[in-house]
């Protein structure tokens, strides 16, 4: 697919704060491909709602280029299309309700140059949608957290955005509310094909939600690919604790170094079988079902490996044996 | 979710479904830039008059400089200080009892101790000084019956000393204010830890509470030094000759209007000094403060004498500086008013013209100031929170300076003499322009409070969902803003009832607010008259402290 077919793309585009030294985005490149849901990924700070931002105009690029649909709507020369004229949709994680308006006239905000039949047809469609129907004249104080947010993506979905940009909308939100509520805006992104821009620091948020998956560090774009492919086989120590602990292995056959997750770890006892790295047990810790194992592998003193084994009863510290990583032996060879 | 076509079908918004695809139009969004840079340029205008015409040649500065400048230099700087110093004595102990302690009567007193705040000083200095007279006969009694010839010394001493606690009195407040809430603000968690650690009340006062409100403390003494500096009726009274009181006699007594505004740019340099300083201190509160207020400190009840020791230690300053001269006026004035009611309708229309004024520009001034602070927020760069504060200048610029920089540039136009302008020097525009380049601070920062508290987010989805910057602002931030904005009008119309300096200088003939009013009586030595307006300023500035004390409890836009 070429630049001018993707919905939203960034050209090399550069974004400085006077405050910081470094850049906040730094001639990056990305395309939102219609109908996909993208997440952006990274630590705070690397730049990914700056970059939200600069997709909904809210900030001015300072170098590079911001496209819609193939046409420029903001330049490194201060060129700017308005947020107002570019018809989009945004969610933030506290919803920014309107507080002098009721949830009904919330929504209907955005819905200009209606005629009032097909506006009030239009709201109460969304009310349905976001299960909000009977809370119409309610105004933001008078709803829970998670009312507030699906009030706040039907006020965004209303005008039929062409694309939708989330603001780490779960942050505000307990755990178990967050997971229901995910599950919910994800139903009705897909049944709308909605295309939708989304930042989260939520791995979980992000690897529930999104079709694929952008990792910015300091303001570059480091990885993208499907949520699985960025699991698996992440590009960087970096990329791969996004999603957790992640373990540097050396492929002793090519030198390359590859980042293991720890419940892909199996520890074999026998210091004799042909496959896997001998280490020796540091420690050795019970977390319920599981046992978090620290080991040491040989000829890499400074380097140490997070485990999780099933039966680590058996396993004392000092223990000598080997540790193979389940199911990778298409990525990692093994010297035996 | 039948009915919700996908949304790559019609992309659109729903206002465009012409089917034809929009072309985007690029441009630069700096209209609200220039609307904010000419505002301030405008409101910059006078100041920057004064400071311009100062190199220009004077013929009695050197004689000037020779003779009064010292005196009225000196006088400044004894006022500042004494004032200063007396303002905190009082201020700062009263609002760590009512922060800290439970007393009797501490409630109301936590509230009624800003009350003296109600009282301009030109008004408190009718009552002392008559109270200062009181001494003399003493005096002359000591000079004829002792042969010690004490009457100048002890007059001297007598009429500043008195001038000095009169003005401490009603300006106290400022400091009590900022002291009260950084007392209350960070108060809790410290305080209670340093009492864990083994302090007595006391030494949580003088190891905690006091570097504590340091800050507050150095930000109120500022605007009482201001209030200092830019009094003019009560110096005047008293004859105790400052800076401002020597910028009136320079131009309108000896007519060297290049030595005014030198006097004037002296003024505005230390004000200048003092306001870096405190900027220094203070980091970044402001200076109306709006907010929740935390919750509240768990008290240490003083029982037995030393609750009513802290009873007595709070109602002395108050007695000073609001029952005493309250009851005074209130006398005087119902003296003059049971044997003179016609009195009020004599000088009725006059009044009647300055206080429309005063409520037309109360109306129009935090509209303006509320367009502007959005202005600025919609960018926000170096640029333009260099422009709000530049916008915020007047409000640290005594009044006279101010009146004088606006004769300076209407003069100036009305030399011109372009047909179509009316003469601008003496006419309610000149002085309710004046009013906007003074008190145009009050607005913005409620404005500019307000708007941060509907919070950016807000404004943004409503840009993202079609709305332009102006529809955002009228659809969204106005509606918001109407509490602030009301209560910001409420104060800028009592401050200018208040104002004596500038009205003064500018007002056109047949024309008077309370203040000029109650001055000139005063001048005159009709104090039972005089206290008629006074009491109505007093009673006006009550009103405005109420305002100012409900906004500082309540207010709470979002939920």
């Amino acid at each position: 697919m070429t630049e001018t077919d993707s919905l939203l793309s960034f050209r090399e585009v550069t974004r400085c704060f006077a405050q910081q030294q470094c850049p906040a985005v730094d001639r990056l490149s990305l395309t939102v491909e219609q109908g996909e849901i993208l997440a952006l990924i990274g630590e705070s700070g690397s730049g990914k709602s700056t970059l939200l931002r600069l997709a909904a105009g809210l900030e001015v690029p300072d170098g590079g280029e911001v496209l819609l649909e193939g046409e420029v709507v903001a330049d490194g020369n201060g060129n700017l299309v308005p947020p107002e004229k570019r018809r989009l949709g945004l969610m933030f994680q506290d919803g920014a309700l309107f507080p002098h308006l009721s949830a009904w006239k919330n929504v209907a905000y955005g819905l200009r140059g209606l005629e009032s039949k097909a506006q009030k047809a239009r709201i109460s469609e969304i009310f349905e949608m976001v299960d909000l129907s009977g809370m119409e004249k309610r105004f933001a104080h008078e709803l829970s957290g998670g009312e507030r947010q699906r009030l706040a993506l039907g006020r965004a979905l209303a005008p039929k955005p062409r694309l939708l940009l989330l603001d780490e909308p779960f942050s505000h939100l307990d755990p178990s509310l967050r997971r229901k509520l995910r599950e919910e805006i994800r139903s009705i992104l897909t049944q709308l094909g909605q295309t939708a821009l989304l930042v989260t620091h939520d791995p979980e948020d992000a690897l529930a939600i999104a079709s694929r998956l952008a990792i910015l560090d300091r303001g570059r774009m480091v990885q993208t690919g499907l949520p699985s492919e960025v699991y698996q086989s992440p590009a960087s120590r970096y990329c791969a604790e996004r999603f957790g602990p992640a373990n540097s292995v050396t492929d002793t056959v090519t030198g390359e170094v590859k980042w293991m997750r720890p419940e892909d770890a199996r520890w074999i006892s026998c210091e004799v079988a042909d496959e896997g790295h001998m280490a020796t047990v540091a420690s050795v810790r019970p977390m319920g079902n599981l046992y978090e194992v620290i080991v040491i592998p040989d000829g890499e003193p400074e380097n140490s490996w997070l485990c999780f084994f099933k039966g680590g009863d058996m396993i004392r510290p000092g223990d000598r044996g080997k540790v193979a990583w389940r199911g990778k032996t298409d990525r990692v060879a093994w010297k035996t | 979710m039948a009915g919700v076509s996908p949304a790559k079908a019609d992309s659109n918004f729903l206002d465009d479904t012409s089917g034809s695809k929009r072309k985007f139009r690029l441009r630069r969004p700096d209209r609200w830039g220039a609307f904010s840079f000419l505002i301030v340029a405008v409101l910059c205008l006078p100041i920057a008059a004064v400071l311009i015409q100062v190199g220009r040649e004077s013929e009695s500065w050197d004689n000037l400089v020779k003779t009064v400048l010292g005196g009225y230099l000196l006088n400044t700087l004894i006022l500042v200080v004494g004032v200063g110093m007396v303002a905190c004595l009082v201020a700062v102990p009263t609002a760590w009892l009512v922060t800290c302690f439970e007393f009797p009567g501490r409630r109301i007193l936590s509230w009624a101790l800003l009350l003296p705040l109600a009282f301009p000083t030109y008004v408190a200095a009718f009552v002392f000084y008559q109270g200062s007279e009181s001494a003399i006969p003493f005096l002359i009694w000591v000079r004829n019956n002792w042969g010690i010839d004490t009457y100048l010394i002890f007059e001297l001493i007598i009429r500043y000393s008195t001038l000095i606690i009169m003005m401490a009195a009603v300006l106290y407040p400022y400091i009590y204010l900022a002291c009260r809430s950084s007392f209350a603000q960070q108060g809790r968690t410290v305080l209670e830890a340093a009492r864990v650690l083994g302090d007595s009340p006391r030494q949580v006062f003088f190891r905690v509470g006091l570097p504590m409100a340091r800050p507050g403390m150095v930000a109120g003494l500022a605007l009482v030094t201001m209030e200092v500096i830019n009094d003019y009726g009560a110096v005047h009274f008293f004859g105790v000759p400052t800076l401002t009181e020597g910028v009136f006699r320079t131009w309108f007594g000896m007519g060297d209007k290049v030595a005014a505004l030198r006097l004037a740019s002296i003024v505005m340099v230390s004000i200048g000094f003092l306001l870096a300083f405190e900027q220094l201190m203070r980091g970044r509160a402001q200076y109306v403060e709006i907010g929740d207020s935390p919750a509240p400190l768990a008290r240490d009840r003083l029982s037995g004498v030393r609750g009513w020791l802290a009873v007595f230690l709070c109602l002395l300053p108050l007695a000073i500086g609001f029952f005493y001269p309250f009851g005074k006026l209130f006398r005087w004035a119902w003296l003059h008013l049971t044997s003179d009611a016609g009195f009020l309708f004599t000088s009725g229309e006059a009044i009647a013209r300055g206080t429309g004024l005063a409520a037309i520009t109360a109306i129009f001034m935090p509209l303006l100031a509320a367009v502007f602070a959005y202005a600025v927020r919609l960018r926000e760069n170096r640029g333009r929170k260099l422009m709000e504060r530049a916008a915020g200048l007047g409000y640290a610029t005594p009044g006279a300076v101010i009146a004088v920089g606006v004769l300076v540039v209407f003069g100036t136009f009305d030399r011109w003499d372009v047909p179509w302008l009316p003469l601008l020097s003496g006419s309610l525009l000149a002085i309710g322009f004046a009013y906007i380049v003074r008190f145009f601070a009050i607005p913005l920062q409620f404005s500019r409070a307000g708007m941060d508290r509907v919070g950016r987010p807000v404004e943004e989805v409503s840009m993202l969902l079609g709305h332009g910057p102006l529809a955002t602002f009228l659809r969204v931030d106005l509606p918001l803003l109407k509490g602030p904005l009301i209560a910001a009008g409420m104060l800028l119309f009592v401050d200018i009832l208040k104002e004596l300096p500038l009205t003064l200088i500018l007002r056109p003939a047949n024309f008077e607010t309370l203040a000029t009013t109650a001055f000139s009586l005063a001048k005159e030595s009709r104090l039972q008259a005089c206290a008629v307006p006074s009491l109505m300023i007093v009673l006006a500035g009550a009103i405005g402290l109420l305002v100012m004390n409900r906004l500082m409890v309540k207010p709470s836009l979002n939920d």
